[in-house]
């Protein structure tokens, strides 16, 4: 099973750019990228924040998906 | 007040620099052979200037930026560098012991090599993955 994450469509969709849900969420830039790019996957505490942030619930913003 | 943006980048680059630092001072004394191919203190104190800057630069920033510039994508960035540097470091052992019971290396030079490599390993994964981690 791998992580799949829908974060970059509602950070598009709430209208906030990386800087500005970094900002909110208190983390850096970076590692929203990060997390958007599947590099990073962050701590529950991070994702409920964007979650959060966003208005969503991190089981909208992360899902699991089967390997093919 | 400084940024968290921009107190990433002074991190960045101080320790870049500091990597490379070390890089080139393994590089030269394996190139001519001398544990001292410049005043060995320079890469000690291009580290300690290092993490003055960086203390500095985060006490300009105040706390809230700070705690932005050390969040868990730059502890993930760090525990990976590290993860990796200490494989390097281990591997230089086997190398420079093979390059020592051949004479190729003396045992000076190979233990000046060896210390900034690991120093100049853990640094430039640091920086490599902090980058990488912004585009």
């Amino acid at each position: 099973m791998s992580l799949v994450n829908h974060l970059a469509a509602f950070r598009k969709e709430a209208g906030l750019t990386q800087a500005q849900l970094a900002e909110a969420a208190g983390v850096s830039r970076k590692t929203i990228n990060t997390i958007e790019n599947r590099i990073f996957v962050p701590s529950t505490v991070l994702a409920l924040k964007v979650a959060q942030v966003l208005n969503v619930s991190v089981h909208d913003l992360f899902e699991l998906e089967e390997d093919q | 007040m400084l940024s968290s943006e921009k107190l990433s980048d002074i991190r960045v680059a101080v320790l870049g620099l500091t990597g490379l630092i070390c890089l080139v001072y393994a590089c030269l004394a394996l190139f001519y052979g001398n544990p001292d191919p410049m005043p060995f203190w320079i890469p000690g104190l291009a580290g300690l200037a290092s993490a003055a800057i960086i203390t500095i630069a985060a006490r300009a920033a105040g706390r809230k930026n700070t705690r932005r510039a050390v969040d868990e994508g730059y502890f993930a960035d760090s525990h990976r560098a590290q993860r990796m540097a200490y494989w390097v470091a281990l591997l230089l052992y086997p190398i420079f012991g093979l390059l020592l019971s051949f004479g190729w290396v003396a045992p000076g030079v190979a233990f000046a090599a060896m210390g900034t490599l690991t120093g100049a390993a853990f640094l430039l994964l640091f920086v490599w993955f902090d980058l990488r981690g912004r585009l």
